[in-house]
């Protein structure tokens, strides 16, 4: 087979594969939907589980998949960008929280990897798969991008940010009772500070001014941890 | 959509393609990720524009809203990881566990401690 051919067939697999996680994506957006968005059938999940499944039923080995769907990747670096956009929408929120909100958010994104990392250290895990716990708090794009230069496993760490994600609006009903946190302010930052972008969501179920808090949250921890982790690995790696 | 609005969208895009080549660039001399770098530039440039274009806003909230669809080939990867760990699975998602809840427990009581109570001198008008 020549050359012309196999990259031919690379790309018409491309092509398919891409269309499937579309269309997974689509059912599994409408899935979520159907269960009146309860978390557990986050599109992320269920997307995975039937591209799983279909994979299984295909005899497509994951490898495989993986490399058809590279350009879904290569897409992820622009999108991240315009996350400047609900930055900028929240920037007088921001001024308004002032340095107590900005608090919040930095305790909250340094505790969480912490906690993370040094239970990790307590037991012999290697130390790619400790550092893809750092950036579990922060945004998907971000946080893949932070832990391939810190040296973690890329796509080990976007699977810790979707379960924190989901982990976290799961455990919020329950904490805001046992922290008395019925301000919708304090609701949507620790979420987005905590949850990132699926917090995010949830926070928007709350009501709007939650939301905001969560998106600037989101936004704040996102940037500050993507900065600050590769700074410190520079300085002291 | 007109044809001219899609035109516009695809330019709104291309904007955002632009910026993250524009952060790639800048990632060779600066150790941070080239997303964040696009993120960073665009996001001065708005501050100078003072507005978010109409179509750049519709495009970004569209890709923003379906964030979750980059991901489910994150996602599948992770089931090697899943398998390669065994046994300490369940240590690793542990730590996940008791991590967010600790850090939930910890912000929305600091949140509720700041904001919560009545008399605020925050700003209440902002619905952003």
């Amino acid at each position: 087979m020549d050359w012309q051919s196999i990259l031919a067939l690379v790309s018409l697999n491309q092509l398919l594969w891409i269309t499937v996680t579309l269309f997974v994506y689509v059912l599994a957006v409408w899935i979520f939907k159907f269960f009146a968005h309860n978390i557990l059938f986050h599109p992320i999940l269920v997307g995975a589980i039937l591209i799983g499944g279909i994979a299984a039923v295909s005899d497509t080995p994951l490898q495989y998949y993986q490399l058809s769907v590279s350009p879904i990747n290569w897409l992820l670096g622009p999108v991240t960008v315009a996350l400047a956009i609900p930055l900028y929408r929240q920037i007088r929120l921001i001024y308004d929280a002032g340095s107590k909100g900005l608090l919040v958010v930095i305790i909250g994104g340094t505790v969480a990897p912490l906690i993370a990392i040094s239970w990790l250290g307590l037991f012999d895990f290697s130390d790619p798969v400790r550092l893809s716990v750092l950036t579990k708090s922060i945004t998907t794009p971000l946080a893949v991008e932070t832990t391939h230069i810190i040296g973690g496993l890329p796509e080990l760490a976007a699977a810790a940010v979707v379960i924190t994600g989901i982990l976290g609006v799961m455990f919020s009903q329950i904490v805001f009772k046992l922290t008395r946190c019925d301000d919708s302010r304090a609701q949507g930052l620790a979420l987005g500070t905590v949850s990132h972008a699926i917090g995010t969501s949830r926070a928007h179920q709350i009501n709007a001014k939650a939301g905001a808090f969560s998106t600037m949250a989101l936004c704040v921890n996102g940037i500050l941890t993507a900065i600050i982790l590769p700074t410190v690995f520079i300085l002291f790696g | 959509m007109s044809i001219y609005g899609v035109i516009k969208s695809t330019l709104a895009f291309m904007t955002l393609i632009l910026f993250w080549f524009l952060g790639y660039g800048l990632s060779h001399y600066v150790a941070l990720p080239a997303a964040l770098l696009g993120l960073l530039l665009l996001f001065i440039v708005l501050l100078f524009l003072g507005r978010v274009p109409k179509s750049l806003e519709h495009v970004g909230q569209f890709s923003l809203r379906h964030l979750s669809f980059f991901f489910i080939p994150a996602l599948v990867a992770a089931w090697f990881y899943a398998e390669q760990l065994g046994d300490k699975l369940w240590l690793f998602l542990f730590a996940i566990m008791l991590s967010t809840f600790t850090s939930l427990c910890l912000t929305s009581w600091l949140g509720q401690r700041f904001f919560g109570q009545p008399n605020q001198s925050i700003s209440q008008d902002d619905e952003g």
